[in-house]
């Protein structure tokens, strides 16, 4: 099975699939050799599915050199003993959902964590198709043409006008807000 | 963002890592001189992480939802669950709390709205927030409640193409009586120009009689007829 292939064309199909093939043995091997509960074992599961999906999507991962269980096992792994470490240190949770505060931390350097915080909220009140739209061509960089039957436009050029409408958009609501939040 | 379609396309092209390196230092000399470009650079970053986080998240929760139907949970684990239980609450709590600042700032931003001469105005700031009556939000498992049909006439409604929205809407009024088809299409007619078209359907009875639409077609009727 091309399982990048496969999360590619068909993610959430393929995320149903490997939730299914992989979640006994690594939850399992989770509480076992880390000593986590089921529920945090199944948080770390789920958490790691989606860092592998988002290594594929965003072209980490281009070739599987071993089986799919034991890439994911090796993030589940990491994110394991990221958990211990932090209850051990007894860091204070994050004030941001699971999956903004991992690609908070990996743009630390370059991103504040209002800025990320503005943005999720500003795609938020943009809301769809605007949002969607935005999200295949930039995060699933789907061509103009995929988008349009998707999206059920008429003809990709519609659809990159639209695209550049629905930033414009995104962008005003986000710098209005970023605006209003350095006068406070 | 102050920048030209063809500068966000190159934008874009950086950030996705496809431009050769002549390309490429010729852009990087250009942020390093234009401000307005190099600030429209810093906003598209961020904002294509905020997207690729919100696309994650979404993910997570479909996952989750997957695990809700799939996990029983034992009566011996019920304590040491407790902490994931509590980190679950908290993703809600900062759920919740961004759905409050975004409508405490969608109030202030209505206290502010006010609608003037004719429609021009009237699209271009009251659209968003006030004539886009169906859900945008999807499901995480993508269960949308809208057939395929609705779908693309609200969407092409919601992205203000009222010419290619017109006679979607109106097969979905005539065809299946959709009441948010008909208001639409009221609105897209006013929208386009053919002001008496919009108004006969605004003041129509299916749409003045249901108080979803009332007030807001007699605010449209009103501002129309000024």
């Amino acid at each position: 099975m091309d399982w990048i292939l496969k999360i590619k064309t068909d993610d959430n199909q393929a995320l149903r699939e490997i939730y299914d093939l992989c979640r006994e043995e690594c939850v399992t091997w989770l509480q076992n050799d880390f000593g986590l509960s089921i529920h945090d074992a199944l948080d770390v599961f789920q958490v790691s599915v989606v860092i592998l999906y988002d290594n594929i999507m965003t072209g980490k991962l281009s070739t599987l050199t071993s089986n799919i269980k034991t890439y994911l096992k090796g993030i589940a792994k990491n994110k394991a003993l990221e958990m211990l470490r932090s209850r051990k240190n007894r860091i204070v949770a994050n004030r941001f959902p699971v999956m903004a505060q991992f690609v908070f931390e990996e743009n630390e350097k370059v991103i504040l964590e209002e800025q990320l915080s503005t943005a999720l909220m500003s795609l938020e009140f943009l809301g769809d198709p605007c949002k969607s739209l935005l999200q295949l061509y930039y995060y699933n960089d789907l061509s103009m043409e995929d988008i349009t039957n998707i999206l059920g436009y008429k003809n990709p050029e519609t659809t990159k006008n639209q695209k550049y409408k629905c930033l414009k958009r995104l962008q005003n609501i986000y710098s209005e807000h970023i605006l209003k939040s350095t006068q406070h | 963002m102050k920048s030209s379609q063809e500068d966000i396309e190159l934008l874009e092209a950086y950030l996705k890592g496809r431009l050769s390196t002549d390309e490429m230092s010729a852009l990087e000399t250009r942020l390093k001189n234009e401000p307005d470009l190099n600030a429209d650079y810093n906003d598209l970053s961020v904002l294509v992480e905020g997207m690729r986080a919100s696309v994650l998240e979404n993910k997570l929760q479909m996952l989750k939802s997957l695990k809700n139907k799939e996990t029983p949970v034992s009566p011996n684990e019920n304590k040491k669950g407790l902490t994931s239980f509590l980190s679950t609450k908290k993703i809600w709590l900062a759920g919740i709390i961004i759905v409050l600042l975004a409508f405490g700032w969608w109030i202030m931003h209505e206290q502010k709205s006010t609608v003037s001469e004719k429609s021009k105005q009237l699209f271009a700031e009251r659209f968003d927030r006030d004539l886009i009556l169906h859900s945008t939000e999807r499901s995480a498992g993508g269960n949308d409640s809208l057939t395929l049909k609705q779908k693309i006439a609200y969407d092409l409604y919601a992205i203000q193409e009222f010419e290619e929205a017109i006679p979607k809407l109106n097969e979905l009024w005539k065809i299946q009586h959709d009441t948010t088809a008909y208001f639409y299409l009221g609105v897209c007619y006013v929208a386009t120009g053919n002001t008496s078209e919009g108004n006969k359907i605004l003041s129509d009875p299916a749409i003045m009689t249901n108080l979803n639409f009332k007030q807001k077609a007699a605010s449209i009727l009103s501002d129309t007829q000024k």
